[in-house]
């Protein structure tokens, strides 16, 4: 067994930085197994193996920001009362990995997950949501999130999908926004067979925000498909999304986006921006940015785009003398970077960049199957986490 | 303070959205009808009517076959009672209307005609039309007359009702009716190859410029009859031809069924300008009454350079479910759409374009300029799709919504798929009201907030207006006034 | 008398701008209104013109001696209110020659008069364009959209020539623009400077007052008007600045 599963099956059974042990140790137990685990960000994190929450989830624990329990086998409840701002990402590891003993590789994994999230008023908290698999593990992954805002609460819900092309993800998230709470959701589907991320978020009070973010890269034949659904229920809401994506290969996505405002519900303002880059002949898109609008004191406004890199911009590039690939590489990164650099979690956003630029050049998409899945690699033997 | 703003806002808007339907009175006029209902004989009676040779009813019947299979949409966003299609009269005609087929002779038609088509601001008489149009004038089932058939046919165009063209022209009706839509491609397309009464046929021949407009005026007359007119445009390789449509029913109390279909065929070079203002009695304030407009518009960009070009002006109809589209076949081919689309009251309006990339550098442009007021809902829905072979081809679509008042809607149901890396597609669009910045800026020149909405919405709407021909734009500008009467914001 | 404010307080929500402004305008005067920024000058204009965002609270304002505050915003413009506005808003798609057209033969029809003809209407404006040198293409233009700070300046002050005023306040006609333009505007409300007309310029500088010489310097502060003059007071301010006379009043 090599060191890194050994690491993930003491983390399978003891959440340690739940139960209170310094999230340094933390990182060492869970160890460099995943390459979720950003090195220069600090979190508390929780480790859900192959469906299998942590057992002693149960209840209240002294010192800590927050209630984590389990509701049922399947259900983890995450709880932070009023008033608490806690400083510390919450790092939670879906995991689809081969177990020896289980024998799991022929059969597949068939993993529905629930996870609930709800903040009191005024707390505050970002939650890191990795989703990860190994080489060869055949699994699918339902994750059903429901999100509680109380009124003034922050929540960041960042969800990093990066599992192998025999994986497929089906996240499914509501969220509930009280008045001046805001709700800010990033999705990076960086690999995976089939990607799908479907939100609604409901805008229940006045001056209620929800950002709502979204970057893919794909490739092979890969299939990526975001959906959603932002309803402006009260007055005085304000919303954004901003989807972005590079399709390479025979890879294929959709977005489908709806801004929904209710009647009553003046003074909204909403924007929704969905911008795509085909990159091969095979590779596909279909964008259905929609607007549905029942009040007439709405700032309102949408653009979708499909297409190529800036003819223009490659040009003067070249002109200055820089080379075609390297000039389509870097403009392909500032696309990108667009929605990284809205993430709000610097580490993270930093974390990104880097597979975001190794994936643009190639490096990451050499490893077979998977973006990440490269320490074995000799390509990406020395990368830094 | 928001509240008084909202309140003067409101007002102005519903002083300004309460007008009256101009064009509503009821032609007092012997008509022959066919009991109402739909079945294989009312088909062949319709045929027969028309001295349809076998041929017709054939695909007729076949249509029918295919209706019956198929189901009412309801994808698009309306509230509506379900209608009953047997409760439907498939064919009123004037019975004076000097047969049925188009009369060239102005004498041989009733009187009551022409003073009906006159009141609705379209003289039958050649000399006092406007000048440089040519009208094919329909009421009901039947084609009343249409001008300058003759002038035109020294140019070898053909400018007659469909039913005239089925008989004189089958070899061109016959290659090309339901090669754009063909019966089966929607229920109300299905519905209308069925039984369609009258409409429009327009052959341009290669190389030819047809040196006026060409217009048809579609009116309703009878009680409870449907519409169902059908119109085919075929310009040949180089020709040109911008062809106008107009339409208006009396007001009653009961929904009135249209469903048409209009089928244009570009061919290499040619280039094809069809403009509409659909002023269907809209229903009165209550949602009583009015229009049920399906109809199917589509044309094909055949050929290489061909150009097709939709405009309209939507401001009437109860329900407006309508999209006219242009299959971009021919490399090089373009594809436009403008459209003004007004609802108020309790109005419908689901419309939009489709815009199918299939040859090399094609371009289509969409321009959408909804306003909403009253408790009316206004959708615009497109399809923008780039096939694989599309190579360089683009599309931009501009989508803007107009909100007046706070209890009507107004939404954007774009779709856009593209399957080509060399193809680009923007699209964007924007929903807003009349600001009160403009509103008392234009009010403190001495502009009345009635002028001043009228003023903002006809430069809202410019863009698309300007496409209209002279003839058509006036009478554009000053339904869009009329129509939100009663609604300032 | 052409203008007598009487005591005059507005307030917009809960906030008091104005708190008791007293002002009389005669014809043929040009009265400079100065003031600290956010001390209700822009109000005042704003509420001369009938701008509903304010609510009149107290106070009175004869205009030709009638009632004011009970005419309609349209109804103050015939009778020969004019603002220039200090931020002209955008109508996108009406050119500035339709929306004058239309704004004129509103006022002709509010005094029984018949509306201009089109060729009337062309030539009368080619000829009002001088005033402030407007371009013909400007005039094509739809109205404000995607002008320049000066180009909106010289609209105002064009609109002002094409409607002829009895009254005319100019918010902030000097701001944002350069030495020539503003050279250009000041000399365009000159021009239009007559005996039976009054002016209010509203301003924050006093280089305006260098082109616009005032009769009168008004000093509006915590909503009134705290110090009126001769148009030495404005080199005055622009001196010593507002503080001194704050603290004269105790504000």
């Amino acid at each position: 067994m090599s060191k890194a599963e050994e690491g993930l099956n003491v983390a399978g059974s003891v959440p340690a930085a739940l139960s209170g042990v310094p999230a340094a140790s933390d990182r060492m137990i869970a160890g460099d197994a995943f390459r979720c685990d950003v090195s220069d960000l600090d979190t508390h994190s929780l480790i859900w193996l192959n469906g299998r929450l942590p057992e002693n989830l149960a209840g209240r624990r002294e010192g800590l920001p927050w209630q984590v329990y389990r509701e049922s086998d399947h259900t983890l409840v995450v709880r932070v009362e009023e008033g608490v701002v806690v400083d510390k990402p919450l790092q939670i590891i879906v995991l689809c990995k081969r177990e020896a003993e289980s024998g799991n590789k022929d059969t597949g994994l068939d993993l529905a997950l629930s996870l609930r999230v709800e903040l009191g008023r005024g707390a505050h908290l970002t939650v890191v949501h990795c989703i990860d698999s190994d080489r060869e593990t055949e699994a699918s992954v339902q994750g059903a999130v429901r999100l509680e805002l109380a009124p003034a609460a922050r929540l960041s819900w960042l969800s990093l999908q990066n599992i192998n092309n025999r994986c497929r993800v089906e996240n499914s998230l509501r969220a509930d926004v009280a008045a001046g709470a805001g709700l800010h959701t990033c999705f990076c589907s960086l690999n995976g067979g089939l990607l799908q991320n479907e939100q609604r978020i409901d805008l229940n009070g006045v001056q209620a925000e929800a950002s709502a973010l979204g970057l893919y890269l794909v490739d092979g034949t890969q299939k990526v498909y975001n959906k959603v659904k932002i309803n402006h229920n009260s007055p005085e809401a304000h919303s954004r999304q901003l989807f972005k994506g590079i399709l390479d290969d025979s890879a294929s996505g959709r977005f489908e986006g709806h801004v929904f405002v209710a009647n009553g519900a003046q003074k909204t303002e909403a924007y929704q921006t969905n911008r795509n880059l085909l990159l091969t002949k095979k590779a596909k898109f279909q964008t259905k940015p929609y607007l549905e609008i029942y009040a007439d004191d709405v700032k309102c406004s949408h653009g979708a785009t499909i297409g190529q890199l800036d003819e223009k911009a490659l040009f003067y590039m070249r002109c200055r003398g820089i080379s075609q690939t390297t000039a389509r590489r870097l403009l392909m990164y500032a696309f990108a970077a667009e929605v990284i650099r809205e993430i709000g979690v610097v580490p993270l956003e930093e974390h990104l960049t880097r597979l975001v630029q190794r994936r643009l050049r190639g490096e990451l998409n050499a490893c077979e199957d998977c973006a990440l899945h490269c320490t074995a690699t000799k390509a990406c033997a020395n990368l830094p986490w | 303070m928001a509240d008084k703003e909202k309140t003067s806002a409101n007002k102005v808007i519903e002083d300004i959205t309460q007008s009256d339907y101009r064009w509503g009175f009821v032609t007092d006029i012997e008509t022959e009808t066919l009991r109402k209902g739909l079945d294989e004989e009312t088909i062949r009676f319709i045929s027969a009517k028309k001295g349809e040779p076998q041929w017709m009813l054939d695909f007729r019947l076949k249509a029918f076959e295919i209706w019956k299979k198929k189901q009412e949409p309801h994808w698009a966003h309306f509230d509506y009672p379900p209608i009953d299609y047997q409760d439907i009269v498939y064919w009123a005609a004037p019975k004076t209307a000097a047969g049925q087929n188009g009369a060239a002779d102005t004498a041989a038609i009733d009187p009551e005609l022409l003073e009906t088509f006159e009141k609705l601001g379209i003289s039958l008489e050649e000399q006092k039309v406007m000048a440089g149009v040519a009208v094919d004038a329909v009421m009901d089932s039947v084609s009343v007359k249409t001008m300058y058939s003759d002038e035109l046919s020294e140019l070898g165009i053909i400018f007659c009702s469909i039913s005239e063209a089925i008989r004189n022209y089958p070899d061109l009706v016959r290659k090309y009716l339901g090669s754009v839509v063909p019966a089966g491609d929607n229920f109300f397309a299905a519905l209308n190859s069925a039984v369609f009464s009258d409409g429009s046929f327009v052959y341009i021949p290669k190389g030819v410029r047809c040196p006026i407009e060409l217009s048809t005026y579609f009116r309703i007359n009878a009680k409870n009859s449907g519409q169902f007119e059908r119109t085919l445009i075929v310009a040949d390789e180089g020709s040109y031809v911008s062809y106008m449509e107009g339409c208006t029913a009396p007001m009653r109390d009961e929904n009135q069924l249209h469903a048409a279909i209009v089928e244009i065929m570009v061919m290499k070079d040619a280039e094809v300008k069809y403009s509409t203002v659909q002023n269907w009695y809209p229903g009165n304030k209550e949602g009583a009454g009015g229009i049920y407009n399906f109809v199917t518009k589509r044309g094909i960009c055949k050929g290489a350079h061909a150009k097709l070009s939709w405009t309209q002006v939507e401001t009437g109809s109860a329900i407006t479910w309508k999209y006219p589209s242009v299959i971009l076949q021919g490399d090089h081919s373009t594809g436009e759409f403008y459209s003004v689309a007004v609802t108020n009251n309790r109005q419908q309006a689901d419309t939009g374009t489709k815009m199918i990339h299939i040859g090399k550098n094609t371009r289509s442009t969409i321009i959408s300029k909804g306003v909403s007021a009253g408790q009316s809902q206004n959708s615009y829905r497109g399809l923008v799709q780039m096939l694989p072979a599309a190579d360089g081809s683009r599309n931009f679509s501009r989508c803007d919504s107009l909100l007046m008042g706070d209890r009507c809607g107004a939404h954007t149901w774009p779709d856009i798929q593209c399957q080509n890396p060399e193809a680009i597609v923007e699209h964007e669009a924007t929903t807003s009201k009349i600001s009160e910045e403009q509103l008392f800026y234009c009010r403190q020149r001495g502009i009345s907030a009635e002028s001043a909405v009228g003023l903002i919405i006809n430069g809202y709407a410019g863009e698309v207006l300007e496409r209209l021909p002279m003839e058509f734009a006036v009478e554009a500008r000053r339904l869009l006034s009329v129509s939100l009467e009663g609604s300032v914001g | 008398m052409l203008l007598e404010i009487k005591d005059l307080h507005a307030s917009i929500g809960d906030k008091e701008i104005l708190r008791g402004v007293n002002l009389r305008i005669n014809e043929g005067e040009v009265h400079a209104i100065m003031g600290p920024n956010g001390n209700g000058k822009s109000t005042l204009a704003s509420v001369i013109a009938g701008n509903e965002m304010f609510t009149v609270t107290k106070g009175e304002v004869l205009y030709k001696g009638k009632n004011l505050l009970d005419m309609s915003i349209e109804e103050r413009a015939c009778e020969g209110v004019f603002l220039g506005f200090q931020y002209p808003v955008e109508i996108p798609g009406v050119s500035i020659a339709s929306f004058m057209r239309t704004a004129i033969n509103e006022q002709r029809k509010y005094h029984g008069q018949d509306p201009m003809d089109m060729l009337e209407f062309a030539q009368y404006m080619e000829e009002k364009q001088k005033v402030v040198e407007l371009t013909e293409n400007l005039a094509k233009r739809s109205v404000n959209e995607g002008f320049s700070g000066g180009e909106k300046k010289k609209n105002e002050i064009f609109q002002m020539a094409m409607l002829q005023p009895s009254l005319a306040f100019l918010d902030e006609t000097d701001s944002g623009l350069d030495i020539d333009a503003l050279r250009i505007v000041a000399g365009g409300v000159n021009q239009l400077r007559r005996k039976d007309n009054a002016i209010v310029v509203i301003t924050h500088y006093q280089r305006l007052l260098d082109y616009i010489v005032p009769d009168f310097v008004h000093v509006l502060a915590g909503g009134k008007i705290v110090k009126t003059g001769p148009k030495e007071l404005a080199l005055e301010l622009e001196e010593k600045g507002y503080d001194w006379l704050k603290a004269e009043e105790g504000l």
